[in-house]
């Protein structure tokens, strides 16, 4: 007997994804609001991690998963969740990129560590900012993998998928990315 | 600190290999992955890869650190989804993209009234049956909707349920056939009527038509 649906629990208890998957391409605005809670911030921060910018990766985010909603009919199976709402969010981020190239400044963001010295707060601060810019400044076919593999975990097989790419691909632009950052971090010495 | 595994400074570029001859991204992405190395024994006793290890892992530090910041997503988000998603499942809109400039929004219960008159017209369908009613959840993300002061009764027993995405549907008729109608063959022909129908009409894509005899009517003859 399958479990019923309702009451749901706001995250859906320990039912998997599939399930509400299922129910939620049959029109269930309950399952699928309970895939939103699972994946909302895993959507955000990819979001976030590719425009560097709060605001634009709370309308990717939710623009994103909107386009989840309306596509979850040809959504097949087959494939990982996680992975076709990766790449819903990669595209978006995309074209959000292609319509504003975000140039201001970055807000602060990593706390200084209790430990460090005042010269080293203000040097540790504007290496992150440097750092952050360095990987906003990257081309976003070498930032998304990045992004995807340092920042997600994803395994480099699961960031070819989302990106639809082959895995040596994924594995040259990060890389090429990784020694971008490198080159980066090595001036703020 | 060790600086000379990283030849080149303070100039842009970086080697490709360290002096003894290991690839700096293979050290690198050791690095960043945290993986064991591939030569344990050679790294081991490399002054030059161990050099470069410590050099780069400490560079690699401000790039751990930024990844270990926790970022969630705004606690309004899911609400602000949900309003929207609610909206379109209300509407049963289904948009069809035009050129320049608009939009054209054609109701889902409009693409049911096609379909069914669609059904309707092939032989050996006795009835589109008018009672089936399937819950909104057997029929897709955005279904058909029968307001109360439209459509028709008529148009209600379409029993044409839409589920609608972005430029695609899928139709889900309901009907009774004629008995001794191969129905594999009568199932077919419904598809390729509603398919032409509802393409030709509103410039829709018809992913699927799915056809369900629910009854044989045995006072139609067969054709």
């Amino acid at each position: 007997m399958r479990p019923r649906l309702d009451p749901v629990t706001p995250d859906g208890g320990g039912l998997d994804d599939g399930y509400f998957i299922e129910r939620a391409q049959r029109g269930s605005t309950e399952a699928f609001e309970v895939l939103v809670r699972r994946y909302r911030d895993r959507v955000y921060r990819v979001a976030y991690r590719l425009v560097g910018d709060r605001y634009a990766a709370e309308d990717i985010a939710q623009d994103a998963l909107v386009a989840a909603w309306r596509a979850l009919p040809e959504f097949r199976r087959d494939a990982a969740f996680a992975t076709w709402l990766h790449s819903i969010v990669l595209n978006r981020a995309r074209n959000q990129l292609t319509r504003t190239r975000p140039a201001g400044p970055l807000p602060a963001e990593l706390p200084a560590a209790a430990t460090q010295e005042p010269a080293d707060v203000v040097q540790s601060s504007f290496r992150d900012r440097a750092l952050r810019a360095a990987i906003r400044d990257l081309p976003f076919e070498l930032r998304a993998p990045l992004v995807l593999r340092q920042f997600e975990g994803c395994s480099y097989e699961e960031a070819a998928a989302i990106l639809d790419v082959s895995v040596s691909t994924v594995r040259g632009r990060i890389a090429r990315a990784r020694r971008a950052l490198l080159i980066s971090m090595r001036d703020w010495r | 600190m060790v600086d000379a595994p990283l030849p080149g400074r303070p100039g842009r570029g970086l080697p490709d290999r360290v002096p003894c001859g290991a690839m700096l991204d293979d050290l690198l992405e050791q690095v960043a992955d945290s993986t064991p190395p591939a030569d344990l024994a050679h790294q081991g006793t490399c002054p030059h890869c161990r050099a470069a290890l410590a050099e780069l892992g400490d560079l690699w530090t401000p790039v751990r650190r930024l990844a270990a910041v926790d970022v969630t997503a705004p606690p309004t988000l899911t609400s602000t989804i949900m309003e929207r998603v609610h909206a379109m499942a209300a509407h049963g809109w289904h948009a069809v993209l035009t050129g320049q400039p608009g939009v054209t929004r054609i109701a889902a219960w409009v693409v049911a009234v096609i379909a069914r008159r669609a059904v309707a017209g092939v032989p050996g369908v006795g009835t589109v049956v008018g009672q089936v009613t399937p819950p909104a959840a057997a029929l897709g993300p955005v279904t058909a909707e029968y307001p109360s002061d439209r459509p028709s009764r008529a148009q209600r027993g379409a029993a044409a349920g839409i589920g609608v995405a972005g430029r695609r549907v899928v139709v889900r008729v309901a009907v009774t056939a004629a008995a001794g109608i191969p129905l594999p063959a009568l199932a077919e022909q419904i598809r390729r009527r509603v398919s032409a129908e509802v393409s030709t009409l509103t410039g829709l894509i018809v992913a699927a038509v799915d056809v369900e005899v629910t009854d044989l009517d045995r006072r139609q003859p067969s054709s």
